[in-house]
């Protein structure tokens, strides 16, 4: 008989796949919502982490709290064809509700989300959770990632393979594997390259290893948050 | 330089195993493959280019579908206009030049990330025109016994570095698996310096 089950594997499978999600936000995914005219309020689907964008036929709309809405004293029931703001701080019933409230109706469509579908429907761009077959994070590291976690948390629950010193060591790859790969997710692959000398005049063209230390070369030609 | 025959019979070695007797042939093969895999992404030392067409009304190209072995982007060129695309901005700065940059039609002056798997292209061509060179860094290709790796010559040990610990882990020796670890922890990040200062002494400055 095997130590741990096909079912405890899957489990903490999943639940390593849920906690480097959760820690880098990677997976995106996109909705079009239905929007129905004189209806302020829609629901999300419930693997959503946070909203990334929102585009209303092409063109963006911003967040806005609730209390930022009933500051500026603005007429919280009237209508317009495009809002110019969602409230989306109700995570728990994962709702977002639209401002003004929406006077048309859209319909929704699943296909082509990422290009000629944008200037017609009402687009929500989200960070979601892992549903471990489709949307996962990156195959060039997951089995390895995966992996630790596994055996971290066989090795550590009560049974016969219960092994701590094996746990522990597990535990410290996972952690390894957790921010190597992090790491590499959020700076690496989603920061601008700065190759290619743009219209701003700056590039990386030059010898990091003589200027990195003395330059704050990442506070130049990045105007907003990094990786966004 | 070794092949991965080599490697794999070094490895054997490591383990005082070349009788092939507690250690089978796909469990090497298996954390042979992990190794290089580990290597290669971690340092992006593989850089390939693809040809791809333009695709009309397209504002974000998933690249990893069409890329068998897509890491990351590195430059995009236009084969259209002979011109590359601006790498200097990210998806926030496309905001802030027009909140409607998703359906802006025009040639294509500027790509950034969206995450590991979709890059978006701003403007888009309206319709299907033309070709692009993809620049990539590339996932490390399946293991040949014949090949050589396309790692440096001097960092190829940390193949059988990752191999033996990882097999000694097999057999739950953690401490004997260490020692390979800290070499191959220690070493990989020397690589990955190399790799991203490569021919740093013959660079100019240019700002």
């Amino acid at each position: 008989m095997a130590l741990f089950s096909t079912a405890t594997i899957t489990r903490f499978a999943q639940e390593a796949e849920d906690l480097f999600v959760k820690n880098h936000h990677c997976i995106i995914d996109r909705t079009a919502l239905a929007i129905v005219a004189n209806t302020h309020t829609y629901s999300l689907p419930s693997y959503l982490i946070d909203v990334r964008r929102i585009t209303w036929k092409g063109l963006k709309i911003y967040p806005a709290s609730h209390r930022g809405l009933r500051e500026s004293q603005a007429s919280l029931t009237g209508t317009s064809a495009t809002p110019y703001n969602y409230i989306f701080d109700n995570i728990g019933q994962a709702q977002i509700r639209f401002f003004p409230i929406p006077s048309v109706t859209i319909a929704s469509i699943g296909t082509n989300l990422y290009g000629s579908e944008i200037v017609n429907r009402v687009i929500v761009e989200f960070y979601r959770s892992s549903d471990y077959a489709t949307f996962t994070i990156p195959s060039f590291f997951r089995k390895r990632l995966i992996k630790a976690y596994i055996l971290k948390m066989c090795f550590s629950i009560e049974g016969r393979g219960q092994n701590l010193k094996a746990s522990k060591y597990w535990h410290d790859k996972w952690n390894y594997y957790n921010e190597t790969y992090g790491m590499l997710l959020e700076e690496l692959i989603n920061e601008p390259r700065h190759i290619i000398l743009g219209p701003g005049g700056t590039s990386r063209d030059f010898n990091l290893r003589t200027l990195e230390n003395n330059l704050k070369y990442d506070n130049i030609g990045i105007g907003v948050e990094k990786g966004e | 330089m070794s092949i991965f025959t080599t490697i794999k019979t070094n490895v054997r070695d490591n383990l005082n195993d070349a009788a092939v007797i507690n250690y089978s042939s796909s469990d090497v093969d298996e954390s042979t493959q992990d190794a290089y895999d580990d290597i290669v992404a971690q340092t992006q030392c593989i850089i390939k280019k693809v040809t791809l067409n333009w695709t009309g009304d397209l504002s974000y190209y998933d690249f990893l579908t069409l890329v068998s072995d897509y890491l990351a982007c590195v430059a995009i060129f236009n084969n259209v206009n002979n011109r590359w695309l601006y790498d200097d901005k990210t998806l926030n700065q496309f905001d802030l030049i027009r909140d409607d940059w998703e359906i802006a039609h025009g040639t294509p002056e500027s790509w950034a990330a969206l995450n590991y798997k979709y890059i978006a292209i701003f403007p888009k061509y309206a319709t299907t025109s033309g070709t692009f060179d993809l620049y990539y860094w590339a996932i490390a290709p399946t293991v040949v016994d014949a090949n050589t790796p396309l790692i440096a010559t001097d960092f190829q040990h940390l193949l059988e570095k990752f191999t033996t610990a990882d097999l000694l882990e097999q057999f739950e020796e953690y401490t004997k698996a260490a020692n390979f670890w800290e070499t191959y922890i220690t070493e990989i990040e020397q690589f990955k310096e190399r790799t991203k200062n490569i021919a740093g002494r013959d660079l100019l400055l240019l700002i």
